[in-house]
């Protein structure tokens, strides 16, 4: 017996050769491998005979280097062994889980091949079944599958959840020895990834020993907890589990290109003219480019633009050039991935959709428009180029904002030294454990014990502590309802007593199987022209906050909000006027913290340069060095970086004194409406931003008691003063304040809360999509998010309030990034220098300032509000007698 | 505070000639949410329940007038709805207190759990001391002459007032005014889950009411109304809306 000592996670260290790969699989493999190719690529080299020999393994490499093929070679190897062994049942010995339906079909196809072929050269082997089951598979192919299951099972994290509590079915399952969970990089930062890991020690536990847990990603960082993250904890220590890395496989070719050398005083349509002939040059130097834009609306925007701009030079250029988006519905981009993979395509343009890896057919450059916000993000990214061996990953990263050259720059740097930014993986989401513990009792009844150690074997959930574990089983029970309806309407039972808990009512299986799931409905008002004009859906929430009069942009025109009922909104066109109404929830990628502080070093070390003397000569060769900029980008970069450090010079600001990621800058300035702007320059990141600001809003608005606006940005920060009201206290002043339970009171009464409490609540089966077997829109519900958190404020350890604060404080935020910055202001470590009221606010300023409003933080009571508004009413009287 | 010699409004009801008032209590909407799946826990009653008890206690009452939509599901009579209506009259007759009951839009099947307590429904509306109570959800075709003033609910109104930033509150509000020289008042919704419409949003046609819809809503005095800041009076609707644009950005 073993006891500690042995390395859990580890690094492969062992390359194997070709011969001795094919020695270990089965002949008729072997002999098919052979047959197809030379040699093996670099994942096979290091993984197929750990897999072979039972191990966990979790393989990272750009696409295209037989990721796939490493983990099925193994497993179709010893299910034919099985096979001539006549052990092979009428059961499922492998599950690949992929996020992806459409990623399904090709895995579908891509063992097609091979097991058709492997039988054509050694005729007489036993068959092996393979067949997708999705939320999309008919009931008439269910059926059949359970009366022949397929012995590898190919499906999605919420389909695996659904038939772990398939009566029959989950039978099929007590024989998996293999489970492959293909993009797990895609999943480990969201709560798919949460509910699959839950799944997969659900499957764990039915199976009743350790299966093969083989994970396939690409980038990220880092390896150690993504590894601990797909073969969870035994007894609290992370099971055994091998590290693939390969990314050394592919090399890289990366510059940063501005399409012109003065991003600010070039007209817009000049900018972004010559943007568009830059990207026309590429595409025609290129056989198939794909292009990334940061936005669905870029996409569209990008492609009318390609077109227009070579239809001279290439034939049939509006057939082939093509957007690739989630808004596009699943046939269109069905039919674009099929062009795209015939090589039909001369140029694809995406948002995030094509980020993952469907095959996507021969690549050879990647553009990025605008910062990707983090290295390892621009490193996926660009992996989708050069899709064939040994060749190199092409990107061009494109910028037309000043403070993204900075970025992008700095990033590349890092990219080419192979710094990754660190994935942030949910910690105890109350919501989705609700899920799994209904689905659970829908199984079975439950030692709570049991339930509690299975729980604790998923990574996310090693640290759960007992107290929120039982709170959610008490939810759930129905602990906050009247005795008399816990019988119509609880989900399970539990008895605390006896430490059991169980499935409860007819209906906890229907609602477990058809509410399943993590991606959050929203609630959409329709919004028509004044002549009933159908022009698209607005949230709820941004909704709740117009008045008549207030414009505001939809699908790219600006309209004026007329009237509402419910949730028909009225409009009339205002095209030609600016909004008034900023948009609220314009969740844009946020720069990564490691990036960030990383940007804010590069600050602080071109402005000593620039103290010390250096050459503009010196300081653009710097920057073209370090992330392979063209002139026009470099030259962006160091005017935008002088222009920062004279005007500070001038204000008196001593090089010590510059914003970097040891000195935060504090500016204020007046807008013309007399309303200040406390400007932080706080270069971390926007999670980090949006905890900072809110926790500082709260403790200026607690002194001020008014309302106040933040405006946040990757590199800093903006409080928001209305007219009359100075700023008295600074981000120093959060020194020796609890942010926690700041930024707890600073979002009680945010619309922010209200949206992901009502996304909590839909995950943890408090609103159901489906009920007794009928769909329900969200619209249909008839309460507002306002009034649900109104009664829920109300219980004491609301398990989903909870979560709620805890998704947006630790996954949408990042507070425990911000109480390091505060323990850094008090330390000494990172001074706040406050340069007090400027005139006109120093370039680093303007983004943030332009930013507009991001939020409110509402300090100002009921009573004042209204003393407030009778005074306006008294003007008003007053003004019509006098 | 008194509107009238005779009419007294607090939040959120009204003593009216020595009668309580109430409006929209919408009882049993947790069920009805329950069946659309949404889980609510039982707020509603239990605090319905406390307020009129304390307007009671308050106002000492001989009447109790429940102005329409007592209850809140269309399509039948749920069990939180006969337990919580059932508990309602059964608490206020123990107190001796005499019960009218006035149809709301929502008050299908209540009539079998008012006949449990021998009480028989107005419907459309009671005239009593010359006020007609009506709940609102029917135009008014002719008034008859002995009445002076018409109290009424269904519309729930209320009103959100925003500071130059965009931040707001929302406040249910009293209406009053007059329609063809007899006075009107508006309750607003007893029911804290009951959303409220947004005077400042909708426009004539957006009203739920047909009978408001035909009135000069422009002209009736807003008295915002909330458990924190009591009773507040505003103005007439049109100025409160030249000061809701005033004080926006």
């Amino acid at each position: 017996m073993m006891w500690g000592g042995m390395a859990m996670i580890s690094k492969a260290v062992r390359e194997y050769t070709k011969e001795e790969v094919l020695e270990a699989l089965h002949p008729a493999v072997a002999l098919w491998f052979d047959s197809k190719f030379e040699d093996l690529s670099p994942p096979q080299r290091y993984a197929v005979i750990p897999i072979h020999e039972g191990r966990n393994v979790l393989v990272t490499s750009p696409t295209g280097t037989g990721k796939t093929l490493t983990a099925f070679l193994s497993i179709i190897s010893e299910l034919l062994e099985m096979g001539e062994r006549r052990e092979l049942e009428d059961s499922v010995y492998a599950v690949y889980v992929s996020p992806l339906r459409a990623l399904n079909n090709d895995i579908y196809r891509n063992l097609e091949v091979p097991l058709r072929e492997i039988r054509e050269l050694s005729p007489g082997l036993p068959g092996i079944r393979h067949a997708v089951r999705t939320g999309d598979t008919p009931t008439s192919e269910r059926s059949r599958q359970l009366r022949r299951p397929p012995h590898i099972l190919i499906t999605t994290p919420e389909t695996l959840g659904i038939i772990l509590t398939a009566p029959k079915f989950r039978e099929k399952l007590r024989t998996v020895r293999w489970v492959i969970v293909d993009e797990i990089h895609s999943m480990v930062e969201n709560k798919r990834g949460t509910h699959l890991s839950l799944s997969l020690e659900r499957l764990r536990w039915l199976v009743g020993r350790d299966f093969i847990r083989i994970g396939l990603s690409a980038t990220i960082n880092p390896l150690e907890e993504v590894a601990k993250f797909l073969v969870g904890y035994d007894r609290g220590k992370p099971r055994d589990c091998l590290i693939v890395e390969t990314n050394w496989a592919k090399s890289l070719d990366l510059a940063l290109l501005s399409p012109v050398s003065d991003l600010v005083n070039t007209p817009t349509e000049v900018v972004s003219s010559k943007m568009y002939e830059l990207i026309s040059r590429l595409v025609r130097e290129h056989t198939t480019t794909l292009i990334f834009t940061n936005t669905r609306s870029g996409t569209e925007r990008v492609v009318f633009h390609l077109k227009r701009m070579l239809r001279e030079s290439i034939e049939d250029i509006d057939e082939r050039i093509a957007a690739h988006h989630s808004s596009l519905s699943r046939d269109v981009r069905g039919e674009v991935e099929e062009r795209l993979k015939r090589g039909e395509l001369k140029a694809i343009v995406s948002s995030t959709s094509l980020e993952l890896g469907i095959d996507i057919g021969y690549i050879d450059l990647v553009i990025q428009i605008g910062s990707p916000k983090s290295v390892t993000r621009a490193l996926q990214r660009i992996g989708r180029a050069g899709h064939r061996l040994h060749e190199t990953s092409k990107g061009r990263f494109i910028v037309v904002d000043r403070d993204d050259a900075v970025e992008v720059a700095v990033m590349l740097r890092e990219a080419m030294a192979g710094r990754l930014d660190r994935v942030h993986i949910p910690r105890n989401p109350l919501d989705v454990l609700a899920q799994h513990i209904v689905g659970m009792a829908v199984e079975s009844k439950w030692r709570v014990g049991d339930a509690y150690d299975l729980v604790r074997s998923a990574y996310p959930y090693v640290d759960l502590a007992w107290e929120d574990f039982e709170s959610v089983l008490r939810y759930l029970s129905g602990e906050y309802t009247q005795l008399e309806s816990r019988k119509v309407y609880g989900k399970i039972w539990y008895d605390p007593e006896e430490g059991v808990f169980g499935r409860r009512g007819r209906y906890a299986r229907v609602i477990y199987a058809t509410n399943i799931g993590t991606i959050p409905d929203e609630v959409a008002a329709r919004v028509y022209t004044t002549d009933g004009k159908y022009v698209g859906n607005l949230e709820e929430g941004f909704l709740e906050r117009l008045m008549p009069g207030d414009r505001f942009v939809l699908g790219g025109k600006v309209y004026e909000f007329v009237s509402a009922r419910g949730l028909r909104v009225k409009v009339r066109p205002a095209f030609d006027q600016k909004p008034t109404v900023p948009a609220w929830f314009s969740e844009m990628l946020p720069l990564s913290y490691e990036l960030a502080l990383e940007i804010g070093r590069f600050r602080g070390e071109f402005f000593r340069m620039l103290e010390e003397g250096a050459t503009r000569r010196e300081l653009i060769a710097l920057i073209m060095g370090m992330s392979n900029a063209n002139r026009t980008a470099a030259l962006a970069i160091y005017n935008y970086l002088r222009q920062q450090y004279l005007y500070l010079r001038s204000l008196g600001v001593g090089v010590e004194d510059m914003p970097s990621h040891e000195v935060i800058l504090v500016e204020s300035y007046v807008d013309e409406d007399g309303r200040t702007h406390q400007v932080t320059h706080s270069l971390y990141g926007r999670r980090t931003n949006d905890a900072l600001s809110r926790a500082l809003a709260y403790v200026a608005g607690r002194k001020a008691r008014r309302n106040l606006g933040i405006a946040v940005k990757d590199t800093g920060f903006a409080i928001i003063y209305p007219r009359g009201v100075k700023p008295e206290v600074t981000i120093a002043d959060l020194v020796g304040e609890d942010i926690r339970d700041v930024l707890r009171r600073a979002l009680s009464r945010t619309e922010l809360l209200r949206r992901r409490f009502r996304h909590v609540a839909a995950r943890g089966l408090m609103i159901l999509r489906n009920y007794k077997g009928h769909e329900i829109s969200v619209n249909k519900q008839q309460i507002s998010a306002q009034s649900l958190l109104k009664i829920v404020e109300n219980i004491e350890g609301f398990p989903l309030l909870k979560e709620a604060y805890r998704e947006i404080m630790e996954d949408y935020m990042d507070v425990e990034r911000a109480e390091e910055v505060v323990r850094g202001i008090g330390s000494g470590r990172i001074r706040v220098v406050d340069v007090g009221v400027v005139r006109v606010p120093t370039p680093f300023a303007h983004n943030i300032v332009l930013e507009g409003l991001s939020d409110l933080i509402f300090m100002e009571d009921k009573m004042t509000a209204l003393r407030r508004f009778q005074s306006e009413i008294e003007r008003i009287l007053r003004g019509e007698s006098g | 505070m008194r509107l009238l010699d005779d009419v007294e409004v607090f939040p959120y009801g009204a003593m009216v000639k020595g009668a309580l008032v109430v409006a929209d209590l919408h009882l049993g909407y947790e069920d009805a949410l329950r069946e659309r799946g949404v889980e609510l826990p039982y707020e509603q009653y239990p605090t319905v329940r406390r307020w009129i008890l304390e307007y009671i206690d308050e106002h000492d009452p001989d009447l109790v007038i429940l102005n329409g939509d007592v209850k809140h599901e269309f399509g039948g009579a749920l069990s939180q709805e006969w337990r919580e209506v059932l508990d309602l009259l059964r608490t206020l007759r123990e107190r001796g207190i005499g019960i009218e009951v006035v149809r709301g839009n929502h008050d299908n099947y209540l009539i079998p759990i008012l006949l449990r307590e021998g009480i028989r429904i107005r419907d459309p509306h009671l005239i009593k001391d010359g006020v007609m109570y009506f709940h609102g959800h029917k135009e008014l075709l002719a008034i008859p002459e002995e009445v002076e003033l018409i109290v009424m609910g269904h519309e729930h109104p209320a009103i959100s007032l925003r500071d130059d930033l965009g931040g707001g509150h929302k406040f249910k509000v009293f209406l009053e005014g007059e329609y063809q020289g007899v006075r009107v008042l508006v309750l607003p919704a007893i029911s804290p889950l009951a959303p409220g419409t947004d005077l400042l949003k909708v426009d004539r046609r957006g009203l739920l009411s047909p009978f408001l819809r035909m009135v000069d809503l422009d002209g009736f005095t807003i008295h915002v109304v909330d458990e924190e800041v009591g009773v507040v009076r505003l103005g007439t609707l049109e100025v409160v809306r030249r000061a809701a644009k005033i004080s926006r950005p």
